[in-house]
């Protein structure tokens, strides 16, 4: 028999080695109670629907798929949590796999990239606490430190949809002006969020 | 690479943080959504080993029963060949290899933790897991596809565990696996046509039939869907396609009336409805709580029941409706009469159920309707019977249209919609519901409708088959839904006959096969484009040449005025189900009524009006003149107001 740890250590993303609750040994530690349904979802939910918007669904799509991805995991009979991180990937997986299927049915062209590359950047956004609500939350706290004017433009993009020469208009600059303001802003978000779930990282 | 050095796929992740931290969607509480559908749908519905359940699977499904067949005559075949190799070999435990073999083979085939749509094309775990049985899972459903192994003792408990399930979520009552209904079903409508002596169309191409699902339940279904239960029922219940199955089907309960109120309130019903869908929750409560007044749409439930004008709606047209709807009765001939055609309708039945309405539902000054909760007792409620002589009306629904209601029947409404949970009326009303807004007209029709298929024994079972299985599966009407959709009945194509191009040369035998065949579902009709009353009016009255084109002017005014005819514009065609013939009556039992203006009524009350419309009048006056056959005449004026 293939040593169930041995297959763990290849595919530390995958993680899908069973461990049977009340069999677990000491290889893997990280192994937890395995959750109920209303557990699992409540546990995973957000992340599947942040990762599913990630990936360009519009919030109704991505209510849809966010079920269809948890019933279609819990109906499988050979599901097995092994740890928050595995069921989380596996999820995720799932979740993306439905949406290529369903812009197949839909004969809908859109190119999406490679799951691992979508993992990476999951990861390092939203993936700290596997539900995106930590890095929301720092989003918010980081939008407090721009300017006025940064927050007015993208303000003005993201709630209101405004067009970047609307929002050129609104601050009295060209379009072009207002691209390089948001572009500014958006940076100076990242290293601020980046910063933030490093320092909860390490508290 | 985008602006910045970064990804656009790593651009629209931030950018979908920015939209959410500046107020824009959050992650909804999904939950009661995912588990309701979870607990009430048939689990597990990709499992290979149920599909070896149907014994006569649907044709749909034939070409995934062969693939389990043969995937499993590999594993079988591959198991025995690599057993024989290892048993050669010195201190093997052949058991654990053979084991160990077939799980492997099992997880490329679709088993496994692997993620859950392997058709991707990402599939891409780099090793396989190693399986093991967890005792919290629930085995599925019914004899589990288990290859024989040297393992004996393993394979047999896990036989046993799949007799005898343990999981606390499911209960005695709970519905067979969809796919084997399904077949089911597909099976007795097959007999119900041999049955019957008729001879179904071949089957119309799964585009074809998309789109005719597309326009009666105004959602776009999937050609993959057309013939696979499982993913149409996951199609039906998404979110969007859910709303606009709730917004066809309200219009159905409430005989096209709810499109004539108010578009935000009906939409607060359309939401509950579709939830209802999406969700598999238990319609019976939803009926429930709108006929108890606890739900908060109870009052816009009574008003979409009782929406359009007098002639339409109002409290006839509500009785009318729910007594369809959640007791499967028909009450268009009884307001008047007993039942002649039937035979088991009363007169008195109506007005009881009519005077229970007008006491438990009260309509106030701004005509918003209210349940009365309390025991209040209301103003008598006085008929006419067909001597003249007056009654008073008993304020009670009849024993005989509910079965569990014992024998003085339920005289309040509280009672009435208790009674009605889980209760076989209210599924087959709910079935045979569902089966119109399919397919034109209810499984089980009536003696009195122009249209309705041949009763049979058959039809019987497969009416009681699909009405025990909503019940089962807890009023989950996406289920029924799919079933009513994935049956032979709805991939049938249109008879050559009935096309628009062989109108004029078919002969009547050839037409009058055809339309026995539509009948009793063994037909399609050709695409019917639903037209308002006053282009229905145009056109009766362009064919009668009392009309040239849509001005509405006379045609000899026309010549008259001065301009040649050349000016005049070529008329549209008429529509393709427009009567140009007819032999017969639309329904035979007009002959006993002797004459014409009465006839036309009757078949306004069969159109579900409560008077004829002026409209109809005015076409029908304009026919006479003109000379129409009488036969011919009644036809037209059927095609006027059918719903």
């Amino acid at each position: 028999m293939a040593s169930p740890q041995s297959s763990q250590s290849q595919t530390p993303d995958t993680g899908f080695d069973s461990i049977t609750p009340g069999h677990q040994d000491a290889s893997a530690c990280d192994a937890e109670v395995e959750l109920e349904p209303a557990e699992l979802i409540a546990r995973h939910q957000n992340g599947i629907w942040r990762y599913l918007r990630m990936l360009g669904c519009d919030a109704s799509t991505a209510d849809d798929l966010t079920q269809e991805t948890f019933l279609r995991v819990l109906r499988r009979d050979s599901f097995v949590q092994h740890s928050d991180a595995a069921t989380s990937s596996y999820l995720r997986r799932t979740a993306y796999n439905l949406l290529v299927s369903m812009h197949r049915k839909q004969r809908k062209v859109q190119t999406l990239c490679e799951p691992g590359l979508l993992d990476e950047i999951w990861d390092r956004w939203a993936g700290k606490d596997l539900s995106g609500d930590t890095a929301v939350e720092s989003l918010r706290k980081c939008l407090a430190t721009l300017t006025e004017r940064a927050q007015t433009a993208l303000r003005m993009r993201f709630a209101e949809q405004a067009s970047r020469v609307d929002i050129g208009e609104a601050l009295s600059i060209t379009d072009h002006g207002a691209r390089n303001l948001m572009q500014r802003a958006k940076q100076q978000l990242r290293r601020c969020v980046e910063e933030k779930l490093w320092q909860n990282n390490n508290e | 690479m985008s602006e910045n050095n970064h990804t656009a796929e790593e651009e629209r992740a931030f950018n979908a943080m920015l939209d959410e931290a500046f107020g824009g969607s959050r992650p909804p509480d999904l939950s009661n959504q995912i588990l309701a559908r979870f607990y009430n749908a048939a689990p597990d519905s990709d499992s290979t080993a149920k599909r070896v359940h149907q014994h006569k699977p649907s044709r749909g499904n034939r070409s995934r029963s062969k693939q389990v067949t043969v995937v499993a005559a590999t594993i079988t075949a591959l198991a025995a060949m690599v057993a024989g190799v290892i048993a050669l070999q010195p201190d093997h435990d052949i058991t654990d290899s053979v084991t160990e073999l077939v799980e492997n083979a099992e997880h490329e085939t679709g088993g496994g933790n692997q993620p859950a749509i392997a058709d991707a094309g990402h599939n891409s775990q780099s090793a396989k897991p190693e399986k093991k049985k967890n005792p919290k899972r629930k085995p599925p459903k019914g004899i589990p596809m288990i290859v024989q192994t040297p393992d004996s003792e393993r394979t047999g408990s896990e036989l046993e565990q799949g007799v005898v399930p343990d999981s606390p979520t499911v209960d005695e009552n709970e519905a067979a696996e969809l796919a084997l209904v399904s077949a089911q079903v597909g099976e007795e409508l097959q007999g119900y046509w041999e049955a019957v002596g008729i001879n179904p169309t071949s089957e119309a191409t799964a585009e074809q039939t998309a789109a005719r699902l597309a326009s009666a339940l105004g959602m776009k279904v999937s050609v993959d869907a057309v013939s696979d239960v499982d993913q149409l029922q996951a199609e039906l219940s998404q979110s969007l396609n859910a709303e606009a199955i709730a917004r066809r089907w309200l219009r159905q309960i409430t005989d096209q009336r709810s499109g004539r109120m108010d578009a935000k309130v009906r939409d607060q019903l359309v939401s509950e409805i579709a939830s209802c869908i999406q969700t598999g929750s238990s319609f019976d409560k939803t009926v429930a709580g709108w006929l108890n007044g606890e739900s908060n749409n109870a009052g816009t439930f009574f008003s979409a029941l009782a929406a359009g004008p007098r002639s339409v709606g109002g409290e006839h047209g509500m009785a009318r409706s729910l007594a369809a709807l959640t007791l499967n009765v028909d009450i268009r001939c009884t307001r008047c009469h007993d039942s002649y055609i039937e035979g088991n309708g009363k007169q008195s039945d109506y007005w009881n159920f009519f005077a229970f309405l007008k006491r438990g539902v009260q309509e106030n000054a701004d005509g918003q309707f209210q349940v009365d909760r309390g025991d209040n007792s209301s103003d008598p409620v006085f008929y006419e019977l067909s001597d003249g002589r007056q009654r008073v009306a008993d304020a009670r629904v009849s024993s005989d249209w509910i079965s569990e209601s014992g024998s003085d029947g339920y005289r309040r409404i509280k009672e009435f919609s208790k009674g009605l949970e889980g209760s076989p009326e209210l599924a087959s009303g709910i079935v045979n519901s569902l089966w119109q807004l399919v397919h034109g007209q209810p499984l089980r029709g009536r003696v009195v409708d122009p249209i309705s298929a041949p009763h049979n024994e058959a039809l019987q079972r497969l009416e009681a088959q699909l009405t025990e299985d909503l019940i089962d599966s807890r009023f989950n009407v996406a289920r029924t839904l799919a079933l009513i959709v994935a049956s032979p009945a709805t991939r049938r194509a249109v008879p050559e006959t009935l096309l628009p191009e062989n109108l004029w040369v078919a002969n009547q035998e050839d037409t009058n096969a055809a339309m026995n065949a539509v009948d009793a579902f063994a037909a399609a009709l050709p695409p019917r484009v639903s037209l308002p009353a006053s282009q229905r009016t145009d056109q009766v009255l362009r064919s009668i040449g009392a009309r040239i084109d849509s001005t509405g002017r006379e045609s000899l005014a026309q010549i008259g005025e001065g301009g040649s005819a050349s000016k005049v514009k070529k008329g549209k065609p008429l529509a393709a189900d427009f009567p140009m013939k007819a032999e017969l009556l639309p329904v035979q039992w007009l002959e006993l009524i002797g004459d014409r203006d009465s006839q036309i009524n009757h078949l306004g009350y069969l159109a579900g009006e409560n008077k004829v419309p002026t409209h109809v009048q005015e076409s029908v006056k304009a026919m006479k003149e003109a000379g129409v056959e009488s036969n011919l005449l009644l036809h037209r004026v059927w095609w006027l107001m059918k719903p």
